[in-house]
């Protein structure tokens, strides 16, 4: 058979096929692009300008330096004063606000709206809550367009759009993915694989209609799933039908801190006698102190830890700041590391 | 990036799954994306009660007697386990048998009938482009055995490569769904609800050990090749044709030339010559050096296979069984490239174990903590050093900038020494290369 006459076949076969999948795509394109059109007009960036802190450093890389060297430049960040935006969802045509909490931690000195035109209006913080980690701000808006809301709880495996409006606040951002699980953050959240950057804290999360199914929230330069990950959280909208009321009055609901050296567990190991960790978080509490992947906690202070349980509790019934000497077994040697136990910035 | 490249990059990624479905939806859902949506929902569905939530990481049940897989790294530190499944029972495991190379492990769990399982898919089937489904418990979010239990995870995405050699990874499947710290172990899944292969690895840089885009299995039928020796207990070795020589340095990718046969060994017997270009073996052809190591080394020890070779332009088939597969140096000098951190010395293997500093350079971290030339190092870290394999797979996880305890043989003395590893020099270059690549 000649080549063109393969080609023909080829073509032949394959035409009708091609058109239909090109329609296909075109039709799911559209959808998405109407979607995030939908949803567009009520996605909005906030930029905050706050005093410089250990809650609000951006966090450089890790490793790229000795490490001293990568402390001294953590600390240095952390002095200078911070402006960062992220981005937020409108909740009512009197100009109120949703935004995740976790960026507005920390004394904010400046907070304010950024319009898509360009301008910038001034903002204040009207109510939080720590642990579904949502806040509510208002400010002086024009024409407010507040979203619809999904009709459904999002499932494991719908499509969801993250919408955000950083770093240019006068276009839209959007990644597409699928719901992971359900019943995150204590039920308040749903996992998504749609990629998450800190702009797109306080963000929307919508179906192919474009219609708000959670404010995107738990994005933190210090959380241990990180940017990008693929795991990536969002406050359902059935929990901010809840608390927008009570955010509008005022709620101001933090968490107290939760103690805790940033390990995390390999539980189940029958023939081990203690705790063991499977990874340390990097940056977090042990791993300053020099505990490791692969580490068995036996004691703390003079308290044996038989199981992870007995780890929980040990550091969960101290508080923070305070200083306990772990006693890790480390290929059948025991060695004591003194942790200062850190806060807890997410669940 | 602009906003209409933004919108058409998400319809890209997303459509391009919606490419592979279509032709099944026939008189389905309206859309495509719906359609497919419909079939992760399903796979998911089918696959989270035959799920493991185990130590750190995940598992999957591939027989109704409760035979489950995991990756060796997540399962290493005990034999027994207490493990939840993925409908919330909790049950103990067994440890059957292990690959260690291959990062493989079977688990047993007892007193188990009638379990959900995923059946094995034929992974030499999967086409880069194909929609993949991965379930895990990254980052532990599910809680494993305490209070806080929750579901495992799904995330989406494609087969990115196929046949990818990433270290002791030797025929690995490369995905963009999200897999993350907690993922090791758990299935990657066809849309057919078949398992592709067991999630085990992830590209990061700077030391950032969260998802990439670039995920690693271990390929379905690789496993599928060991099971008889891992369902027999004990360690199960990969395979290699000794006595036989590769050029590594070669463009071409037409094959794998033969520069050396040892006269008398396996390769020798099986009828190998100076010359010949090995183009395919059993099923794969190989079209590279690296390929064909790979494809060899995805067997395990003792494995029966054809190779055809092109010997004076004409096919050759030639029969041979597999020897053990020693820690060769191209899979050392691999690994060696692919760490981030170095301590300045150049090892080799000590005869009594462990390894011997063959060179200290001048003003290197090794020097810095006082070790010198001829020092046998026998542990690192918190790992023995039995090799410089070994030596090499625990460096990976060091730190630039972080201090370890290291251990060495001075004579009759044992000295016990902190070393600070440096950034190995052109580590940039190797991150842009395809960048450092962690078990998570």
């Amino acid at each position: 058979m000649t080549r063109s006459a393969v080609l023909a076949v080829l073509m032949a076969s394959a035409a009708p096929v091609h058109a239909q999948l090109a329609a296909d795509l075109a039709a799911f394109e559209s959808r998405i692009a109407t979607a995030v059109d939908r949803i567009a007009p009520s996605v909005v960036a906030i930029a905050i300008e706050r005093e410089a802190s250990r809650e609000g450093g951006v966090r450089p890389p890790t490793g790229l330096l000795p490490s001293q060297a990568d402390e001294w430049l953590r600390i240095l960040l952390y002095r200078l004063p911070t402006r960062v935006r992220v981005s937020g969802v409108i909740a009512s045509r009197e100009g109120h606000v949703l935004t995740s909490y976790a960026p507005l931690r920390g004394e904010i000195r400046r907070l304010s709206v950024c319009l898509a035109d360009g301008t910038e209006r001034k903002a204040e913080l009207v109510g939080f809550d720590q642990r579904r980690d949502l806040a509510l701000l208002r400010s002086e808006l024009v024409d407010a367009v507040v979203p619809e809301f999904a009709p459904d709880l999002p499932k494991v495996g719908d499509w969801v759009v993250a919408v955000g409006r950083v770093p240019d606040p006068a276009r839209p951002t959007a990644t597409a993915g699928i719901v992971s699980a359900r019943k995150r953050m204590r039920g308040a959240a749903v996992q998504i694989d749609a990629e998450l950057n800190y702009g797109n804290a306080g963000g929307a999360v919508v179906d192919l209609e474009g219609r708000l199914l959670g404010v995107a929230c738990n994005i933190t330069e210090r959380a241990q799933w990180g940017q990008n990950s693929g795991v990536g959280f969002a406050v359902t909208w059935d929990r901010v039908e809840d608390l927008l009321p009570r955010l509008k009055e005022g709620l101001k609901s933090a968490v107290p801190p939760q103690p805790y050296i940033g390990v995390r567990p390999a539980e189940g190991a029958l023939d081990v006698k203690g705790a063991a960790i499977d990874e340390v978080i990097p940056d977090g509490p042990a791993a300053r102190a020099g505990l490791r992947d692969g580490d068995l906690v036996v004691r703390v202070e003079d308290q044996p830890i038989r199981g992870w349980d007995d780890l929980v509790r040990a550091i969960r019934g101290r508080k923070v700041g305070d200083r306990v000497r772990i006693t890790v077994d480390r290929m059948g040697e025991q060695k004591t590391f003194r942790v200062e136990i850190g806060q807890m910035d997410h669940e | 990036m602009s906003e209409p490249k933004r919108r058409a990059w998400s319809a890209y990624r997303a459509g391009g799954l919606a490419v592979c479905l279509f032709i099944g939806s026939a008189g389905g859902p309206a859309f495509a994306e719906d359609a497919l949506q419909e079939a992760i929902r399903s796979v998911a569905d089918r696959a989270m009660p035959a799920f493991v939530f185990i130590g750190g990481g995940s598992g999957v049940i591939i027989s109704p007697d409760g035979e489950f897989l995991t990756n060796q790294h997540v399962a290493l530190s005990s034999e027994r386990w207490e493990v939840r499944l993925g409908d919330g029972r909790v049950m103990t495991a067994r440890r059957l048998g292990a690959d260690p190379y291959g990062d493989v492990a079977l688990l047993k769990l007892e007193g188990a009938e009638g379990l959900p399982w995923v059946p094995l898919g034929d992974s030499d089937a999967l086409k880069p482009g194909q929609p993949v489904v991965a379930i895990g418990n990254p980052f532990a979010l599910g809680g494993v055995l305490g209070a806080q239990r929750g579901d495992a995870a799904v995330s989406a995405g494609v087969i990115s490569a196929v046949h990818r050699r990433q270290g002791a990874y030797m025929d690995a499947i490369q995905t963009d769904a999200a897999i993350n710290p907690g993922n090791s172990g758990g299935p990657l899944l066809t849309l057919r609800g078949e398992l592709a292969g067991i999630n085990g690895r992830i590209a990061t840089r700077f030391g950032n050990r969260v998802n990439s885009g670039v995920g690693f299995a271990i390929p379905a039928n690789q496993i599928r090749r060991f099971l008889p020796v891992l369902r027999r207990g004990g360690t199960a070795y990969h395979g290699m044709i000794d006595g036989l020589q590769v050029a590594r340095q070669r463009n071409a990718a037409d094959g794998a030339l033969v520069t050396g046969v040892r006269p008398g060994s396996p390769a020798g017997r099986a009828g190998f010559r100076v010359g010949d270009l090995i183009v395919r073996v059993d099923r794969y052809p190989t079209p590279t050096w690296s390929r064909f190591e790979g494809v060899v080394s995805s067997f395990p020890e003792g494995a029966d296979l054809d190779v055809v070779v092109v010997r004076e332009k004409a096919e050759a088939r030639l029969d041979v069984r597999l020897s053990r597969l020693r820690n060769r140096e191209s899979e050392i000098r691999f690994l060696a490239r692919t760490i981030p951190a170095e301590l300045g010395v150049r090892v080799d293997d000590a005869p009594t174990g462990g390894v011997v500093l063959v060179e200290v350079s001048e003003g290197s971290p090794a020097a810095a903590a006082g070790l010198r030339a001829d020092d046998i190092l026998v542990r690192l870290g918190d790992r023995r050093v039995a090799g410089r394999l070994e030596y090499f797979l625990v460096l990976r996880w060091m730190r630039p900038g972080e201090a370890v305890p290291a251990e060495v043989q001075r004579g009759a003395e044992t000295v016990r020494v902190l070393v600070t590893p440096r950034p190995r020099e052109e580590a940039a270059e190797e991150v842009e290369a395809g960048g450092e690549t962690g078990e998570e």
